[in-house]
């Protein structure tokens, strides 16, 4: 780990009973980068996230965020940490004044005008009891505070889930995009893969509890490719090409290809009946990567 | 410190509907005076107290129970616990915060329920209840505390759902039972203070496990639940468990209380003042006071089991046995009885009988025979085959006091009497005399003694023939009347200065203290007759054993300056010798009235100043250290 890393995850492992949960897991999250973290349901993010702010002891491995190991160091590294939670779990019975009060007390740099702005901005009252809001209003109530703090890393997991399209584009737009020009380091985990492409400089995939991919969100789109054959099947390995997936494409043949290189199919062109190249987006990309069995 | 501040009162503002509700509740005394104003004799300020006092319990208790069940176990069970993890709090704070705040919504609830009620009737409290109004409310708030950990600890096994409840269960079954281990042999000891402060620190520290657990629950566990259970297992456990190996270690330790050990409070030894029963306290035992039987010869010692010297030690005439009850079952109030047969040979024997606490047992000099007297009723057992030989109803009333021998192995001989010493008054009193035929099942009255006196006191020539009938506070003062064992009737009577405390002597005169005009010990013949009266050069009251017949006297006198005197007294030649540094304690008796024959050996079980334990010869001065 660098100190560049503000978050260092290094061999965590996590089980329930005899099932695993994470599996050795390994990764870094440079400073001021954004980091999502993808998996399909069960994959093992929400496991990885709690044990990354502290929240759950691994059985195997440790976590450090700015340098300092999170589960020794919790309350205090919290001070700089924002955590949004996949589910809103502030007391229900509190109004969202009380909650801010509450936090207010808390937190060194804790920005009453902010929280007070941000809240407006999603139409929110401080005399609204928690317990009363919609899934949605419970995020973004969540998030103001989370945001108040004015926190140097910011942990989401799965922030979108129960938001409209309107705020779901808002929060990638504004917020995380704002927070990123800002230098805030973030690590996200999320389905809304759309809204991620455009703010993550890496990405990591878990699958089955295992980290398969971990890498720049530009080398990673450079190397993945879609190419459609007119023919099948097609020996992808004369141009030296690995398949990620390959499936039937009318009478022909389309193969996801994880080690794109111009120069490498240029010369596989010329021996392959290719009828069509094309670059993938990033749910394409994780579809074929974490899809699994489903697309084999 | 901010943390569990804010936490703290983030709990207490989250339930203010429980001083709502608390309020409500404090009107209910009133209302309950307004409904019943005469309800059965009782004043209204009483119900409205009376009232008052159970609806602040109950609430109160309520709302500890409520509290625990839900502050932690709740927000684990519900996922919301993270709230606060993902915040710069400790898990300290968290937990720490929780409580106090739960804490000081249960005393405010108690005192929001409570104060009307007392601001209109706290007049009526002490007559009330009897007790005072803080004493109460500590016990409530103890109990309320107690309960607020304990739902806690409940409800995060129960919301757990893990099949690591059965463990918890298991665990606790076991616990309790070891705990019963640790503390049932100081119950039977006797050891009542000592059981309390033991069970007590096993008590108390459950609710201080639980404390620590929950700590340890949020500092290790977190917001996992079934982690969280995991961990609040593993300390409670191991704390509590930790307590009650340590208590087992140290009940252990108190019954390895050796004789050296004793600071000596009772003593009873048999005639030739070779074998003492001796009982005491030993440091940091508390009240837990082992019996030992010692042999003053070659100092061994014999731990009887039960502890303290409770029952009456009653050594056989002859000496070469003790009979002796355990310390009576806490539950059935019976003691076994048992007979330690100490010379030629020491050997337990069993008799299979069980005497209640207020019973009477002596034993034939041959061991062949065991009588116990009890609620009215004699019986007699035979020790070898041990079998019951014979039983009878002494047809007298309620016996306040009894005492019992052998006369042979088929003849029991009992005094029964039936009225109660006063300490203001003369009050009339009898002494019945019967004899027990065992092998013809056949009681006689031979005889009875009337009194008229406020206290009366009476021993048995160690022949078992003349019998001293001391009467203190009568008509004349005090005297003592000469009589015959078996029917009462009178030989003679010493009328001047006499001491209710006389020794019968083996010439079938007495021996006493007169503490009138000065001390002195006087010996008087089978008639009452002055034979010696020795200046002892001290006052107080004192008593006298026989050592050579007519020469060579052992004298104990205690008065409130000096405590106690030892004193050997040469009757022939009118020389009183002080033994320095030595204490002769007193005796207890056993259910056999006669007096032991003349300890011809001289040898006595003394303790020294140092309290230890010494062997003395009063005819050679000679001591030696037997603890």
């Amino acid at each position: 780990m660098t100190d560049a890393n503000v978050v260092h995850v290094e061999s965590l492992s996590v089980s329930y009973g005899r099932t695993p949960a994470v599996d050795a897991v390994s990764l870094d999250v440079p400073s001021g980068s954004v980091y999502a973290l993808l998996g399909r349901n069960g994959a093992g993010k929400s496991s990885l996230v709690r044990c990354l702010v502290g929240q759950q002891r691994p059985q195997h491995g440790r976590v450090a965020l700015f340098g300092e190991d999170v589960w020794t160091r919790r309350a205090q590294l919290m001070q700089r940490t924002g955590i949004v939670p996949e589910e809103a779990d502030a007391p229900p019975e509190m109004t969202i004044g009380r909650i801010a009060a509450f936090c207010g007390r808390l937190y060194g740099r804790w920005n009453d005008g902010a929280f007070g702005d941000r809240l407006a901005r999603f139409g929110l009252t401080l005399d609204q009891r928690f317990g009363t809001l919609s899934k949605g209003q419970k995020k973004q109530v969540v998030l103001a505070i989370t945001l108040a703090s004015a926190p140097e890393l910011l942990v989401l997991d799965d922030p979108t889930l129960g938001l409209d399209v309107v705020a779901r584009k808002s929060l990638f737009d504004e917020v995380i995009g704002d927070l990123a020009d800002r230098g805030t380091t973030i690590l996200i985990t999320t389905h809304d893969l759309a809204g991620v492409e455009s703010l993550a400089d890496r990405v990591g995939i878990l699958r089955d509890g295992r980290l398969v991919l971990d890498e720049e969100m530009e080398t990673l789109k450079s190397r993945f490719r879609r190419i459609r054959f007119a023919s099948a099947p097609v020996a992808l390995s004369a141009g030296n090409l690995l398949a990620a997936t390959v499936t039937k494409w009318g009478n022909g043949t389309e193969a996801v290809v994880s080690n794109f290189d111009d120069v490498a199919f240029e010369r596989f062109r010329g021996v392959a009946n290719v009828a069509e190249l094309s670059s993938m987006s990033l749910e394409e990309i994780f579809i074929a990567v974490a899809g699994g069995e489903d697309q084999s | 410190m901010t943390g569990t501040l804010a936490i703290a009162a983030r709990e207490i503002r989250e339930r203010t509907f429980v001083f709502v509700t608390a309020a409500m509740i404090s009107l209910m005394p009133f209302i309950v005076a307004l409904l019943m104003p005469h309800g059965g004799g009782t004043p209204p300020a009483s119900i409205i107290i009376i009232t008052g006092a159970f609806a602040a319990a109950g609430l109160t208790i309520a709302v500890a129970i409520m509290l625990g069940s839900s502050i932690i176990g709740r927000e684990l069970t519900e996922h919301r616990l993270s709230f606060y993890f993902s915040k710069p709090v400790s898990a300290s704070a968290i937990w720490f915060g929780k409580l106090t705040g739960a804490f000081v919504i249960i005393v405010l609830c108690f005192a929001v329920t409570l104060l009307p009620s007392l601001l209109v009737a706290h007049g009526e409290w002490r007559t009330t209840w009897g007790f005072s109004i803080p004493f109460w409310s500590a016990v409530v708030l103890g109990c309320a505390a107690s309960l607020l950990l304990t739902s806690h600890a409940l409800a995060t096994i129960v919301r757990s759902r893990s099949p690591l409840a059965a463990l918890d269960l298991a665990l606790f079954a076991a616990y309790v039972a070891l705990a019963w281990v640790i503390v049932r042999p100081l119950m039977l000891s006797g050891a009542f203070g000592l059981t309390g402060f033991v069970a007590g620190v096993i008590l108390l520290t459950l609710p201080l496990s639980i404390l620590g657990a929950g700590w340890w629950q949020l500092s290790r566990g977190r917001t996992e639940i079934r982690s969280s259970h995991r961990q609040f297992s593993r300390f409670f456990w191991v704390a509590w468990g930790i307590v009650i190996a340590v208590t087992g270690a140290y009940v252990a330790w108190v019954f390895t209380a050796a004789p050296s050990d004793l600071k000596i409070s009772a003593m009873a030894g048999n005639r030739r003042g070779d074998w003492f029963a001796i009982s005491g306290q030993a440091p940091y035992r508390g009240d837990y006071e082992p019996t030992f039987l010692v042999d003053l010869k070659t100092g061994r010692s014999i731990r009887l089991p039960g502890g303290r010297l409770i029952s009456p030690v009653a050594f056989t005439h002859g000496g070469d046995a003790v009979v002796m009850a355990t310390s009576p079952d806490r539950i059935s109030g019976r003691s076994d009885v048992r007979v330690y047969r100490l010379d030629p040979v020491y050997r337990q024997i069993e008799t299979g009988v069980s005497a209640g606490m207020w019973s009477q047992v002596v034993a034939s000099d041959d061991l062949r025979r065991l009588a116990v007297y009890e609620s009215g009723n004699l019986s007699v057992q035979d020790l070898p085959s041990k079998t019951m030989m014979a039983s009878v109803r002494i047809p007298f009333g309620y016996a306040t006091g009894t005492s019992l021998f052998f006369v042979d192995d088929d003849t029991v001989r009992l005094y029964v009497r039936d009225s109660e010493d006063s300490n203001t008054r003369p009050v009339p009193h009898e002494i019945r005399i019967y004899e027990f035929d065992v092998r013809h099942r056949r009681l006689v009255q031979t005889g009875s003694v009337a009194a008229d006196a406020r206290m009366v006191f009476f021993r048995v020539s160690a022949d078992g023939t003349t019998m001293f009938v001391s009467e203190y506070g009568g008509p004349k003062g005090a005297s003592v009347h000469i009589l015959d064992s078996r029917t009462g009737a009178e030989r003679g009577v010493i009328e001047s200065d006499v001491s209710p405390w006389i020794t019968p002597l083996a010439n079938g005169g007495a021996a006493y203290v007169s503490r009138h005009p000065a001390s002195s010990m006087r010996i008087v013949d089978a008639h009452g007759t002055l034979v010696h009266d020795i200046p002892l050069g001290l006052a107080g009251f004192g008593s006298v054993s026989e050592v050579v017949p007519g020469k060579t006297y052992v004298v104990k006198v205690r008065n409130r300056d000096q405590g106690s005197t030892l004193l050997v007294v040469d009757a022939e030649r009118g020389v009183v010798r002080r033994v320095e540094g030595a204490t002769l304690r007193p005796e207890l008796r056993g259910s056999d009235p006669r007096t032991p024959a003349a300890n011809r050996s001289g040898e006595y079980a003394i303790t020294g100043a140092d309290d230890a334990l010494w062997r003395w010869n009063a005819l050679t001065g000679a001591r030696t250290r037997v603890f």
